[in-house]
């Protein structure tokens, strides 16, 4: 909870609205909210923009579910203002805090759900020791790189960069595996090897941070950040 | 206990926060701003940009095709949020705004401005009309102000791009795919236009002609694996041709590189596709290997096609040069349009100093930058040279940002006044353009592009920007 709430002040102080909200998704948001009446016409508004931008509906439930809780100061009629504040220009691509906020209210229910904590290590390149991390199972590096939780997580945000909101359009979140554990992670697919192939020293067990989910046969990896996060494009790859 | 940023620190001791100026908005700008405000958030960076749209060759070189690379803009507008950054669009830097000025006022100039020149082939008749250069025909297409009047004759049944990079696929992609395909994405309508023109004409083939062999060619196997799926598009290599390739010191090559043997999988789909050369209905993109041009063809100025030698690869493994054969195995193909793929280069720039095309500079600080009190940088392929994509902006951007950073912490900053930087801006002919202006272009972009069924219809020329946002 404390992480979400960190998270979404983190949001909003960089977002182009200035929206003094302060909201917590955690079990907390499941008590004294009032019951979604039929005729609640605001909160289906707010409920209808949620899945336009793409979010499940269960998301969409948590996520005006935590913004009609108390203690939120989203007073009654104001929450389908407030999730277009989150959105932010979302038409341009921006985002002012929803994301944070679904993100959020996912690992709850993962949590509810009884997915997995997986607990992994992150080596960074340049000092002597490796982190603990951890993410549930289905998150993928860059996932927990953008909001995950605990040192671990901040050091792969440190060193990870995303330059195409991961969907292997570049290499620039290029992390090796452990030998074992890539074996267990399996062969990464034809898309992500061509993209693999122009990042910085690729070895045999490098994977894309955004496209290695953890899963509960993943425990105890090593995960290693390389020394350099970019594309060597303008070296031609042999000797 | 507590440890002090650097900023703070600095705070602490009572000394003032540097400004530094960026000149280019592109990923070398934004990345090495991205990196300095990481190594100091109290950083005041102003950007210049002689364009009122941001962005550089993510807005203007990467193929209308390939929207997922300019996700990076994402990153970028996160950069300008910034409360310490400032963007100046529609301000060139030169006469009203000049860089010594700029080195006076700012603690460090770190230039960003990017390689906008091309290379030539520097054969005979290269000028003929309908030879264009590659960097010059993606930005038309691209919808960039400076190239929106180029001119073409139909180019009839084909089309040869000369250059093997990811840059001559997109471009021979591009000229073949269907007219839908182009009109749903944010290419220029004009050369949606002007392309389904084309084909209607009869443009069916599209020829990508290398000196060397498919082992040194620069292209990356996602964008040739793509050809072979691209609707209506035929990519063929000539069987016999793959295996003059492999010569004994490009096998050599080829056994040390997993990338070229993966190459080499995609290539053999697109030998199997030779044999339907004469029967397919679809478009076709022909490869060709070990061909050097040597004479543009012409009529009465205007193109009709090339002459090329057929080359033979000498030298070690690794350093293959390509030499040509007798003239018994010359090609001649016609063409009615030619696009020379062979590389950008660097625009002299009053102030920069250059040697053989290239800026002298230690860690991205420029030497011997003359007279002028503040350090002076440089980023991107203005500093590495013309090659490489956008994320090989990372490395470098960080690399200057450090060499900025630690010169910077060795010097006090310069007393700052807003007074001379505004008076330049208010004074110059054409309106400052902002980045909530940029935003609300951008978002009109947008619109247009929804109401056209296109991803977005690009602005193309500056005085329309200007007069949408009322300046």
């Amino acid at each position: 909870m404390m992480h979400t709430l960190r998270v979404c002040q983190a949001r909003f102080s960089t977002a182009a609205s200035s929206s003094p909200l302060c909201v917590r998704a955690g079990p907390r948001w499941r008590q004294a909210v009032r019951p979604f009446c039929a005729g609640d016409e605001d909160v289906a508004r707010a409920h209808a923009f949620v899945l336009e931008r793409g979010y499940s509906p269960r998301v969409a439930d948590g996520i005006v579910d935590a913004l009609r809780s108390p203690g939120t100061g989203i007073h009654a009629g104001q929450v389908f203002a407030a999730v277009q504040g989150l959105a932010g220009r979302w038409e341009v691509g921006e985002d002012a805090g929803l994301q944070a906020l679904a993100k959020s209210v996912e690992q709850e229910l993962s949590e509810q759900e009884g997915k997995t904590m997986v607990r992994f290590r992150v080596q960074p390149p340049d000092q002597g020791e490796a982190f603990e991390c951890e993410g549930f199972e289905g998150m993928s590096l860059k996932d927990i790189a953008e909001f995950g939780r605990g040192r671990g997580a901040d050091v792969l945000k440190e060193y990870i960069e995303c330059a195409c909101s991961g969907v292997m359009a570049c290499s620039t979140c290029h992390v090796y595996v452990d030998e074992k554990h890539f074996q267990t992670a399996g062969e990464p697919e034809d898309a992500e090897q061509d993209m693999l192939e122009l990042a910085f020293e690729p070895r045999e067990t490098s994977r894309l941070g955004c496209q290695l989910r953890l899963r509960p046969d993943l425990a105890g990896m090593t995960v290693t950040i390389p020394g350099g996060a970019n594309n060597l494009f303008d070296h031609i790859p042999f000797e | 206990m507590w440890k002090l940023t650097p900023s703070a620190a600095r705070f602490a001791k009572g000394l003032r926060q540097y400004h530094v100026a960026v000149v280019g908005s592109g990923p070398a700008g934004f990345y090495t701003s991205k990196f300095l405000l990481k190594k100091d958030e109290s950083m005041k960076i102003d950007m210049f940009e002689r364009l009122p749209t941001p962005f550089g060759l993510v807005r203007f070189g990467v193929a209308p095709d390939h929207p997922e690379v300019k996700n990076v803009i994402n990153d970028f507008t996160a950069v300008a949020a910034a409360p310490n950054f400032r963007f100046f669009g529609n301000t060139e830097i030169g006469p009203e705004v000049p860089l010594e000025r700029l080195r006076q006022i700012y603690d460090a100039v770190i230039l960003c401005s990017g390689a906008s020149g091309e290379r030539r082939l520097g054969i005979p008749g290269e000028d003929a009309f309908g030879v264009v250069g590659a960097p010059a025909f993606v930005k038309w297409y691209n919808s960039h102000p400076d190239y929106q009047e180029l001119q073409f004759n139909p180019p009839g049944e084909a089309a040869v791009v000369v250059g093997q990079g990811n840059v001559a696929l997109d471009v021979a992609r591009l000229l073949l795919r269907s007219p839908p395909d182009l009109h749903a994405t944010d290419m220029d309508s004009k050369a949606v236009e002007a392309i389904t023109g084309w084909q209607k004409a009869g443009l069916r083939t599209v020829h990508i002609v290398g000196r060397r062999g498919f082992i040194q060619a620069a292209f990356t196997n996602a964008e040739l694996r793509e050809l072979l799926t691209t609707d209506g598009l035929l990519p063929v290599v000539d069987p016999e041709e793959l295996a003059l390739c492999r010569n004994e010191a490009s096998e050599a090559e080829l056994k040390k590189s997993r990338m070229k043997q993966r190459s080499l999988d995609i290539l053999q789909k697109m030998v199997a596709n030779f044999s339907e050369l004469e029967s397919t209905s679809k478009r076709i993109l022909r490869f060709h290997f070990l061909r050097s041009p040597l004479e543009v063809l012409s009529t009465q100025g205007a193109l009709t096609g090339i002459r090329m030698s057929r080359n033979q690869l000498s030298g070690e493994p690794g350093k293959q040069q390509a030499t040509p054969a007798d003239a018994s195995q010359n090609l001649e193909v016609s063409c009615g349009l030619l696009v020379r793929s062979v590389g950008f280069d660097i625009l002299p720039m009053a102030g920069l100093p250059l040697s053989s095309n290239r800026v002298p500079h230690r860690n991205g600080c420029v030497e011997s930058a003359g007279p002028g009190s503040a350090g002076l940088y440089v980023s991107g392929w203005l500093k590495r040279g013309p090659t490489g994509i956008i994320g090989s902006n990372i490395g470098d951007a960080k690399e200057t940002a450090e060499k900025v950073w630690k010169d910077l912490s060795e010097q006090t900053t310069k007393e700052w006044s807003e007074e001379p930087l505004q008076a330049m801006l208010s004074s110059k002919g054409s309106p400052v353009v902002l980045f909530e202006d940029w935003q609300k272009l951008q978002a009109e972009e947008l619109r247009r592009g929804e109401a056209a069924g296109k991803a977005a219809v690009k602005f193309a020329q500056v005085p329309e920007m200007l007069e949408f946002l009322h300046k």
